[in-house]
C-alpha cells in the first residue's frame, strides 16, 4: 500500500469554504455545519465574499484551469488576510481543487504568471499562507469535544461510509485516517458516536454522480449506483454516511429506484457527516438540519436514535 | 453535425499553459499496464472508452482524434485511475485538458458548450458555479416517492433561509463580485 503522509489537522481558526453544490442541492449540509461549528465554540468565519472554487466545472470539462487558479488565489487570500487560516471545505472537490491551485500558485509556471497578473489587476493583495482541510478532518480533530456535547448516540446502529473520491483519490497520500483504498476518516468519527461501522464490497467505487453524467449519461449513474448498493445491502446498515453533497445527491436520490430494482424493500437513510453530527448535538431535524430535503426519509432513523419531533 | 457556435480551425492543439497535458505532465511515463482501465467504472460500462487507450493515443500525439471523438466525455472523473497508477500519471487530468480543447474544435458537443455558457453566466453574475436550477435530475433515475420529495426541495430550501434561485444564503457583496468579474475577464472566461 502507498505510504500515507501523516498530517496535522488544525483544531480551530477555520475559514468556512462553502460549496455551491451543497448550497444548491442540500443547503441542509451548510446549516448543519454552521450549527456544529457554533455549538462546539469554534472560531470560524462564514465569509460572504468567498466565491465558488469552480472545481466541478473543471471536472465536467467546461472551464480552463487558468480562471480557476485566479478565483482561488482570491479565496485563499481572503482566508489568509482574515486570520482564519485553516480553510475547511464541506466538498471534497473544493478540497482537492484548492490544493491543485495552491501547488500552481506556490510554483513557477506561465499559468501562475497569468493568474497572478489577473489577481493584481483586480486589486487583490495575494497571500496563500493557509491550510486546506475537509470538515470531516476538523470533526476528527475535535472528536472529544464533539462527543462531550452529544445529546444522542448511535449505539446499537450499523453504519456504512462512503468517502468522496475527490477526497481520497486525488491527494491520495494525504488521507487523514486509513489510506486511499481503505479510508477510515468517516468511520472513526461515526464510531466516536457509538455506531458500529460495517464493511461492504465496492467501498471505494464512485457514487455514480460523474457531475454531468447524472444528467446526460444517466446510464452511468444507474449502473454505478446499482453496483454500489448491491454491496451496501449485503452489510444491512441502518444508515449511510457521506462527506460530499454530490455523493449525497446520487446515493440519496437514486436509492429508491435502485433498491426496488434489486428487490430490496427497505430504505437506507443517507446523511452527510455534518447533518449527522448536528442531529446528534441536538439540532432541530427540520428547521436546522432540513431532513425533508432528502430523497430517502430520515424519520425512521431519528426514531432509532431516539431523537424526538419526527413528523409522521 | 454543424455547431451553432463559432469554432476554431485546426490544427487541433491543447493550450500549452495547461500542464495536465504534454511532456511536463508526466503523461509520457505511462507504460500501458491498464490498471486505470481495470479500476474505471466508466470503462466497465462504455465499450468505446478506456483510459489506457486515451493515454496511448495521447502519448502518440493523436490529439485530433481524441478531441474530435466522444470517448473523452465518458469519464466520470472519479480519479481512481490517478490514485492507482503505478507511475503517478493522471488519465483523468489528461481528459480534463482534452475536454477544454474539444470545446474549441469539436462541432458535436454543443450541449457541453451550453453547460459552459451556464457556468460562465453563473460565475459572472453571482460568483457561483452551480445554482439550484443548473442540474436537474432526470425522472428516470428517481423512484415515485423520491420524485415527490425532490419536487418539494425548492419549498424546503426556502424554509432553511435559502432562495430558490441561489446556492448561497447571503449574496456576495457588489465590490467583491466586481473583482471576480475582473479575474474572469483577465483569464478569458467572461
Amino acid at each position: 500500500m502507498y505510504a500515507t503522509v501523516r498530517k496535522e489537522i488544525p483544531k480551530d481558526d477555520y475559514y468556512l469554504l462553502k460549496s455551491c453544490q451543497a448550497g444548491s442541492w442540500y443547503p441542509s449540509i451548510e446549516t448543519s455545519l454552521r450549527y456544529v461549528l457554533t455549538t462546539m465554540g469554534a472560531n470560524y468565519l462564514d465569509d460572504p465574499r468567498q466565491s465558488s472554487c469552480a472545481g466541478c466545472a473543471n471536472h465536467i470539462g467546461v472551464i480552463p484551469f487558468l480562471p480557476i487558479v485566479a478565483l482561488n488565489a482570491r479565496n485563499m487570500s481572503l482566508a489568509s488576510h482574515s486570520g482564519h487560516r485553516n480553510i475547511v471545505c464541506n466538498c471534497p472537490t473544493c478540497y482537492s481543487n484548492l490544493k491543485d491551485c495552491k501547488i500552481i500558485l506556490d510554483g513557477d509556471s506561465p499559468m501562475r504568471d497569468r493568474a497572478m497578473a489577473a489577481v493584481e489587476k483586480a486589486g487583490i493583495e495575494y497571500n496563500d499562507s493557509v491550510t486546506i482541510n475537509h470538515v470531516a478532518e476538523a470533526f476528527l480533530a475535535n472528536l472529544e469535544r464533539l462527543q462531550s456535547l452529544a445529546k444522542y448516540s448511535l449505539r446499537g446502529l450499523r453504519a456504512v461510509t462512503h468517502h468522496g473520491c475527490h477526497y481520497t483519490k486525488i491527494y491520495y497520500k494525504e488521507v487523514a485516517s486509513g489510506n486511499f483504498e481503505r479510508p477510515t476518516l468517516l468511520d472513526r468519527v461515526v464510531e466516536g458516536f457509538g455506531a458500529k461501522v460495517v464493511d461492504y464490497p465496492e467501498r471505494s467505487l464512485c457514487c455514480g454522480l460523474g457531475f454531468h453524467h447524472i444528467m446526460l449519461y444517466p446510464d452511468y449513474t444507474q449502473a454505478v449506483t446499482r453496483r454500489k448498493y448491491s454491496g451496501i445491502v449485503e452489510a444491512n446498515p441502518d444508515l449511510l454516511v457521506t462527506m460530499c453533497a454530490g455523493c449525497t445527491l446520487s446515493l440519496d436520490m437514486c436509492q429508491e429506484k435502485v433498491l426496488r430494482e434489486l428487490g430490496v424493500e427497505k430504505d437506507i437513510p443517507v446523511l452527510n457527516i455534518s447533518e449527522l453530527i448536528a442531529l446528534l448535538l441536538g439540532a432541530d431535524p427540520y428547521k436546522m438540519v432540513g431532513i425533508d430535503l432528502h430523497g430517502v426519509p430520515i424519520e425512521p432513523l431519528l426514531k432509532k436514535i431516539g431523537i424526538p419531533g419526527a413528523r409522521e | 453535425m454543424a455547431s451553432r457556435y463559432d469554432l476554431e480551425e485546426g490544427p487541433v492543439k491543447v493550450d500549452p499553459i495547461d500542464e495536465r497535458f504534454g511532456p511536463s505532465s508526466g503523461m509520457m511515463r505511462c507504460m500501458q499496464c491498464g490498471k486505470c482501465s481495470a479500476s474505471c467504472p466508466a470503462a466497465l460500462l462504455f465499450e468505446d472508452f478506456s483510459p489506457r487507450d486515451v493515454m496511448l493515443r495521447a502519448m502518440k500525439g493523436e490529439i485530433e482524434s481524441l478531441v474530435m471523438g466522444m470517448e473523452i466525455w465518458r469519464c466520470g472523473q472519479c480519479l481512481s485511475c490517478a490514485a492507482r497508477c503505478p507511475r503517478d500519471c493522471s488519465p483523468a487530468g489528461v481528459i480534463q485538458a482534452l475536454r477544454i480543447a474539444a470545446l474549441r474544435y469539436n462541432p458535436d458537443i454543443d450541449y457541453m458548450r451550453q453547460i459552459e455558457d451556464g457556468v460562465k453566466a453563473n460565475l459572472n453574475e453571482c460568483a457561483q458555479t452551480i445554482l439550484p436550477n443548473t442540474l436537474v435530475l432526470p425522472n428516470e433515475l428517481l423512484g415515485p416517492r423520491t420524485r415527490k420529495r425532490y419536487r418539494a426541495s425548492a419549498k424546503n430550501r426556502k424554509a432553511l433561509g435559502y432562495r430558490a434561485e441561489d446556492s448561497r444564503r447571503v449574496e456576495i457583496p457588489e465590490e467583491d463580485l466586481a473583482r471576480i468579474k475582473i479575474l474572469l475577464k483577465e483569464t478569458d472566461f467572461s
